[in-house]
């Protein structure tokens, strides 16, 4: 049985350290899966992950094929022999610039199946060189049919967890938040959400509390239809929609987990992936709470400008959960300029990925390790080669987790902010045509933000957490993220910070912090360098990000006479209150601290 | 243009990654465009793409006026005017704009049409109309063989940027990589359809409103082009 640690999976006395490359055994010849392989280990990974795509082996209805490239018993009965581990990804949504997000067409194509804007129209999204439109996850049919693939795939992944064989982690569904879609009018109106909805809101309220709090007259709560937009009125009655789309995600999950683990899944972690979003609908932190996942990350895919992005991603995770995990942190890009071009350079990935790791990540999957059809930029080749300088990093990287035992060390994080979910639930009720926002904006040529209404209370919280970074940055002092619905154990904190004056915040005010909070270890003047001390296992460690495209060159103040050893960049400084310290343009170094 | 099942492998990640640049528009120069909400004329959100939402409630009578007279105003290289309730009528419509195998592009385009030609829809100046172009563009590709290879080349001064090689069936493309091993400029004269151009003419066909229209117009600057539509 494996279980979850904050260093990662526990395999009866061992703990692995979560980090797998994401490799497609099905898009690559089989003759090359061995030296594929081999260049995954050489790299320094024990561990690979892969999806396992419905549409791929169901070849035609109720027909499926598990031989050649798909026969994913032979792939993993390799990685076995190897003493290598694998997560295992089984959908049912498995995207991964797939046709159909590697949903059988058939499926998307049954209008049964399809999730509904408020109006009534099907879901259209842009996925891979087409679109689709997608299902309901409250849909009985397809929930149905997501029963049969789970037959078919459990039973042929059940006998491969570990001891018996490599898997050690399963994940439930891919970024399951609607489909890309964050309105919160946008979907599900499918029939049988509108079902799950009314249960909902039976759960919440009894019929004189429904019509008190909606001034309404309903005889029953399949009377009540869900809000279409935000200007219906009353206020309450939109936000328990919103509610009620958090409320969905989990339970969706959980029921697709007991699908999982009804099927012998049962012997290893079931983990989910949102992409990098931490509100309203997703709730990482409850995810993982109510039990629906055991581990809930998030995929992160940017450039270097976006560094700081990353680290509030991490701060999040860090602050939600029992295993921060970057589920899919990015290496390379997709193939489809016309949708979403971005170019990804060496620099890129090892700035987001080291901010990953220094900001409270302990578990990532690095993807696409292994490139594939429709990617590029990968640091193995589809027939195994090593691309350098990407090859490089990833070995160095594994080197000085290797080196500073990196799980085990914990952050200075004597702050949380916590995302006032109340709040957050009355912005997003006021959103509006959901009918025809899209997927991606390139889709109409129309100001995503036209999709809001003017929001004073939005406009505060945002300048609020804005004041609120600027004034951690101004201190140098690192901090954690929550959901007011999930918190961590408080006791770990000095300050808890939060919008509009939650019982558990102890800070309403940048201004209050300082009076708080101890100095930091080490302090800079430059208001371009993030910071982070970490401690663990008799090491103290130093990390700092160069948010810049400019050279740095500053002092580092201290107490007393230290000595840094450079572990990402080899160097060694010495300082006795003051050490001179240089970082080249967007450049992060991490140093082990002797006092 | 884009066949289902399309293979886009082994490109080469430098050269991808500058073509992938060429493609976004965020760095295009604009002056922005002022987007206006309203429920028959009654505005009920304005929206500058540069500056974002602002604080105004212009008076729209006539819509076409109040289009012309906006986009003097805030000096905007284009208004749009949309009636939230007519543009939510066609939700159906736009569901239906890509299913099946419609590719991408051209879904995103079809979409981009309904939306130009909506009665939700006023704006100034007059709409983009590339979809006459497209369809000449992609009757020219089907017209230059059954099955045949094209490049497309950028150049960073005399240093080749990047190189795509693409395989089209029945004026599809259905197979994307990069050119291993040889001089683009050797290769691009032996296909029935190349362009090699500098990366400053590649990215302002890239980001133009229409892009057939701009890749019939770019053989004088081009290195060398051949097979474009004329």
């Amino acid at each position: 049985m494996v279980t979850v640690s904050p260093e990662g999976l526990r395999l009866g006395d061992r703990v692995l350290r979560l980090l797998s490359g994401e490799v497609h055994p099905w898009r690559l010849d089989p003759a090359d899966w061995d030296r594929v392989l081999d260049s995954v280990q050489e790299l320094g990974f024990e561990t690979v992950s892969c999806y396992v795509s419905w549409a791929r082996h169901e070849v035609s209805p109720g027909a499926f094929d598990f031989s050649g490239s798909r026969d994913i018993e032979a792939f993993f009965t390799k990685v076995h022999a190897r003493g290598m581990f694998a997560v295992v990804r089984v959908g049912p949504n498995t995207a991964a610039e797939q046709e159909d997000s590697g949903w059988p067409r058939r499926v998307l194509d049954d209008p049964a199946c399809q999730a509904r804007r408020p109006g009534g129209a099907p879901y259209l999204l842009a996925t891979s060189t087409h679109q689709s439109w997608m299902p309901s996850y409250a849909s009985k049919t397809t929930l149905a049919e997501i029963a049969r693939w789970y037959d078919e795939v459990c039973a042929r992944l059940s006998p491969l967890q570990w001891p018996a064989g490599p898997i050690v982690a399963c994940q439930v569904d891919n970024e399951i938040g609607f489909h890309f879609q964050s309105h919160a009018f946008a979907l599900d109106y499918h029939p049988d959400a509108v079902v799950q909805y009314q249960q909902f809101l039976s759960d919440l309220y009894d019929r004189d509390g429904l019509n008190a709090a909606y001034g309404s007259s309903y005889g029953a709560f399949d009377q009540v239809q869900p809000p279409t937009d935000g200007t219906c009125e009353p206020e309450q009655w939109r936000v328990d929609w919103v509610r009620f789309r958090e409320h969905h995600l989990r339970s969706t999950l959980a029921l697709l987990s007991s699908m999982l683990r009804d099927r012998g899944m049962d012997r290893v972690p079931l983990v989910h992936n949102d992409y990098p979003r931490t509100t309203t609908p997703m709730d990482l932190g409850s995810l993982e709470s109510s039990g629906a996942v055991d581990i809930a990350g998030a995929d992160i895919y940017t450039t270097k400008e976006g560094g700081r992005f990353v680290r509030e991603l991490a701060r999040h995770l860090a602050g939600s959960s029992v295993l921060p995990y970057m589920a899919e942190l990015g290496t390379g890009w997709l193939t489809l300029p016309w949708l979403l071009p971005m170019q990804t350079t060496p620099l890129d990935e090892e700035h987001a990925a080291l901010r990953a790791w220094i900001h409270g990540v302990r578990a990532a999957n690095v993807y696409m390790l292994v490139e594939r059809d429709r990617w590029y930029g990968s640091p193995i080749s589809a027939r195994g080669e090593i691309r350098e300088p990407q090859g490089s990093f990833y070995r160095r990287l594994q080197a000085m987790l290797d080196d500073l035992d990196w799980t085990s060390l914990r952050r200075d994080a004597p702050v949380l902010i916590v995302e006032n979910r109340d709040v957050s639930r009355r912005v997003a009720a006021r959103a509006v045509m959901g009918d025809v926002v899209p997927c991606f904006s390139q889709l109409l040529p129309l100001d995503v933000r036209l999709f809001e209404q003017d929001d004073d209370e939005a406009d505060a919280a945002l300048a609020w957490d804005k004041a609120m970074v600027a004034e951690l940055d101004r201190l140098g002092i690192e901090a954690d993220r929550a959901a007011s619905t999930s918190l961590p154990d408080l006791s770990r904190y000095q300050a808890v910070a939060a919008f509009g004056g939650l019982p558990c915040a102890n800070v309403t005010e940048p201004t209050q912090l300082a009076a708080l909070l101890d100095p930091p270890a080490f302090r800079s003047s430059s208001t371009e360098l993030d910071l982070v001390r970490l401690t663990g296992g008799g090491r103290e460690v130093l990390a700092v990000a160069n948010n810049s495209g400019a050279q740095v060159d500053t002092e580092l103040i201290c107490d007393g006479s230290v000595s840094l050893r450079g572990c990402w960049q080899p160097e060694q400084l010495k300082g006795d209150g003051a050490i001179s310290v240089s970082l080249g343009p967007w450049a992060v170094q991490v140093w082990e601290v002797t006092r | 243009m884009i066949a289902p099942g399309i293979q886009i492998v082994d490109v080469e990640p430098d050269g991808f990654g500058v073509l992938c640049s060429l493609a976004s528009r965020y760095d295009k120069p604009t002056n922005g465009e002022l987007h206006v909400l309203h429920d028959k004329g009654r505005v009920l959100r304005v929206v500058h793409t540069l500056r974002g939402p602002l604080p105004i409630r212009p008076v729209l009578d006539d819509l076409a006026k109040a289009a012309v007279s906006l986009r003097r105003e805030h000096g905007v290289d284009r208004v749009v005017l949309v009636d939230r309730d007519l543009l939510v009528a066609q939700s159906h419509a736009f569901a239906a704009v890509g299913p099946g195998d419609v590719d991408q592009p051209t879904a995103l385009r079809r979409s981009n049409e309904l939306f130009w030609s909506s009665p939700a829809v006023v704006t100034d100046p007059a709409p983009p109309s590339g979809a006459a172009s497209w369809e000449r563009l992609e009757q020219h590709l089907r017209s230059l063989g059954e099955d045949y290879q094209g490049l497309l080349a950028g150049y960073d001064g005399d240093r080749c940027a990047f190189t795509l090689l693409a395989r089209f069936v029945a004026g599809r493309i259905v197979h994307l990589t990069s050119l291993a091993d040889r001089d683009p400029l050797d290769v691009a004269t032996e296909l029935p359809l190349s362009l090699v151009a500098s990366l400053e003419v590649l990215r302002a066909i890239a980001t133009a409103d229409d892009l057939p229209a701009a890749l019939t117009a770019c053989a004088p600057q081009a290195l060398i082009s051949r097979g474009l539509p004329q």
